[in-house]
C-alpha cells in the first residue's frame, strides 16, 4: 500500500510545466490562470491530470480560469483532504 | 488588391510548407524524393494490428517546433498542419503581424480528423466513465479545427474552412482556394491539407477493407504504384501548406512564383462506396474539366503526378485514364512510393511535389517499380530523377466516395 503524500505548491508547479507548458517563472501564487493560457477547457485537463497523477477529485464547477494559481492549489488541497 | 481578379486571373503558389514521412520541410522533401528512398516502416503504435507498418514524419518533436504550451492542446493532425504553414509562410516572406488578416483565407483538407484524441477519448470512456473524457477531444477530432488553428496561430482572418473529399480532400482545398482568389474573396490563402490517421481503429479498418499492403515483411518494399507485385496502399501522415495569391498581387510584391495553379476539375463516380468505377467515366470528366478551365490540350500535358496509390485497381484505372486521355504520352510518377498514402493529406503534398518538379525541371522516380505491370502502358519514372523541362502537369487525387479533383500546374511566366 503507498501513503498518500499530500500535494505540494512544487507538485502542481512541476505539472503544470511539463504537462502543460507552462513556464516555471509564469509559475507564481498571484499569476491569473488565463493570463497563463489555462481557460476553461484547459483547467479541466488540469484536472484530469492532477486526479491521474496525485488522486485527487477536484470538482470542475470549482475550476475559474478568472482566479490564481494559488487558488487551483487550494483546490487541490480541499480535494486531497477529501480525499 | 482585388483589381486582379476574375475567372482567368492566374494563381500563383508563393510558398510551400511540407512535414511528411519524407522529412519535415521542403529541402529534406526533396532530397528524399529524388532518392527514391521508401519511407515505410514498422510502427509500434500499430503493434499487433495484422498490418502494422506505416509512413511517420521522422523525427516530429511537436514541443520542439510549436512549443510545449501550444503542442498540449492540439491533436497531431493540427500540430503537423501548423509547422508547414510555419515554413509556407516563411518561404512566402509574408509577416501575419504585417498583413490584413481579414484578406487571408485558410482552406485545408482532411479525411479523418483528430483521429488520436476521437481514439484516446473512447477508451477513457470505456475504461473510466464519461468523467474522464477530455472536454478537448471536440476541439481536436473535429475536422474544421484544423483551419481554425490555423487562422488563430496566423493571424488569418478571412474565409476559413476544411474541405473533405477523402483521399481527394487536399487536391480540392487548394481548387477551392484558387476560386476564392479569383473571386476576389479573399488576397492570400494559406491552402493544403493535414491527415494524422495512424491510429489503431482506422488503420484495422482500412485493412479489413483489403485497400492496406500486406507486405509486412518487407516494410520498404510495400508501397509499389503500378509494379506487378503491388498489394495496397501504406497509409501515412503528413501535411503540406502552400501559400496561394493572384499572380499580379504576387509579382507586385516581389514574391516569388514557384508555380501556376492553372486549372481545377472535380467530379464524382456515383459508382461505389469505396472502388473506382472501372470505366473511370468520373475521374476523365474531373481530369477533361480541369484541363479545359487551364486552357491547354490534352496532349500538351507533360507530366503527371498520379494518384498511384499502389492499389491493384486504381492503378490500373488511372493508367487507362492517362492513355485515354493525356495523348502526348507525359513522364508519370507516384510519389507514394516514397512516401506512402496519407490519405485527406496526399493530394496537397503532390501538389507541392508537382510544384516542385515544374520549378527544378526533374521529375521524382517512383519507388518500388521493379516491374511495370503488364497491364499498364505508361511512361513511369523509376530508378532515378529525370531532367525534364515541364511546362504542363496534372496532379490526380481520387478518393473514397468516388469524389474526384485534378489540378493543373504549369511553369511560372507560361501564362
Amino acid at each position: 500500500m503507498s501513503t498518500f503524500v499530500p500535494p505540494t505548491f512544487e507538485i502542481l508547479s512541476q505539472v503544470l510545466e511539463e504537462k502543460f507548458g507552462v513556464l516555471r517563472d509564469d509559475i507564481k501564487p498571484d499569476t491569473v490562470l488565463e493570463d497563463i493560457e489555462l481557460d476553461s477547457l484547459a483547467l479541466i485537463e488540469v484536472a484530469l491530470t492532477l486526479q491521474k497523477q496525485l488522486g485527487v477529485v477536484i470538482p470542475t464547477e470549482d475550476l475559474n480560469s478568472s482566479g490564481t494559481v494559488s487558488d487551483l492549489f487550494d483546490l487541490v488541497n480541499t480535494a486531497a483532504g477529501n480525499a | 488588391m482585388a483589381e486582379h481578379t476574375g475567372r482567368d486571373a492566374p494563381v500563383a503558389i508563393t510558398g510551400i510548407g511540407l512535414v511528411t514521412p519524407a522529412g519535415i520541410g521542403v529541402t529534406a522533401n526533396w532530397e528524399r524524393l529524388l532518392s527514391g528512398r521508401p519511407t515505410a516502416q514498422r510502427d509500434p503504435a500499430l503493434a499487433g494490428l495484422p498490418v502494422d507498418i506505416s509512413c511517420r514524419v521522422p523525427g516530429f518533436d511537436a514541443n520542439a517546433l510549436l512549443g510545449r504550451s501550444t503542442a498540449w492542446r492540439l491533436d497531431r493532425v493540427s500540430q503537423l498542419a501548423l509547422v508547414a504553414a510555419q515554413e509556407a509562410l516563411s518561404d512566402a516572406g509574408l509577416d501575419p503581424d504585417r498583413w490584413d488578416g481579414t484578406r487571408v483565407g485558410v482552406v485545408m483538407g482532411n479525411a479523418l480528423g483528430g483521429t488520436a484524441s476521437y481514439e484516446d477519448a473512447h477508451t477513457a470512456y470505456h475504461q473510466e466513465g464519461p468523467d474522464q473524457v477530455s472536454p478537448l477531444v471536440m476541439v481536436n477530432w473535429p475536422v474544421n479545427m484544423i483551419s481554425g488553428y490555423l487562422a488563430m496561430h496566423c493571424r488569418a482572418l478571412g474565409p476559413n474552412l476544411v474541405v473533405a473529399t477523402a483521399c481527394a480532400s487536399g487536391v480540392t482545398a487548394i481548387g477551392t482556394a484558387r476560386h476564392m482568389l479569383q473571386s476576389g474573396m479573399c488576397d492570400i490563402v494559406l491552402a493544403g491539407a493535414s491527415e494524422a490517421p495512424l491510429s489503431p481503429t482506422p488503420m484495422a479498418a482500412y485493412h479489413r477493407m483489403g485497400a492496406l499492403s500486406r507486405r509486412t515483411e518487407d516494410p520498404a518494399g510495400a508501397s509499389r504504384p503500378f509494379d506487378a507485385d503491388r498489394g495496397g496502399f501504406v497509409a501515412a501522415e503528413a501535411a503540406a501548406v502552400l501559400v496561394l495569391e493572384r499572380e499580379q498581387d504576387a509579382t507586385a510584391r516581389g514574391g516569388t512564383v514557384r508555380a501556376l495553379v492553372a486549372g481545377f476539375g472535380a467530379s464524382a463516380d456515383g459508382h461505389h462506396a469505396s472502388a473506382p468505377d472501372p470505366a473511370g467515366a468520373g475521374v476523365e470528366r474531373a481530369l477533361r474539366s480541369a484541363l479545359a478551365d487551364a486552357d491547354v490540350a490534352p496532349e500538351t500535358v507533360d507530366h503527371v503526378n498520379a494518384h498511384g496509390t499502389s492499389t491493384k485497381l486504381n492503378d490500373l484505372m488511372e493508367s487507362q485514364l492517362i492513355n485515354r486521355v493525356l495523348a502526348g504520352r507525359p513522364s508519370v510518377t507516384s510519389t507514394k512510393g516514397v512516401t506512402g498514402h496519407a490519405l485527406g493529406a496526399a493530394g496537397a503534398i503532390e501538389v507541392a511535389y508537382t510544384a516542385l518538379t515544374v520549378e527544378h525541371g526533374l521529375v521524382p522516380p517512383t519507388a518500388n517499380l521493379d516491374k511495370l505491370d503488364p497491364q499498364i502502358d505508361l511512361d513511369v519514372v523509376s530508378g532515378a530523377p529525370r531532367a525534364q523541362r515541364v511546362e504542363t502537369a496534372t496532379s490526380h487525387s481520387f478518393g473514397f466516395g468516388g469524389q474526384n479533383a485534378v489540378l493543373v500546374l504549369q511553369k511560372a511566366g507560361t501564362r
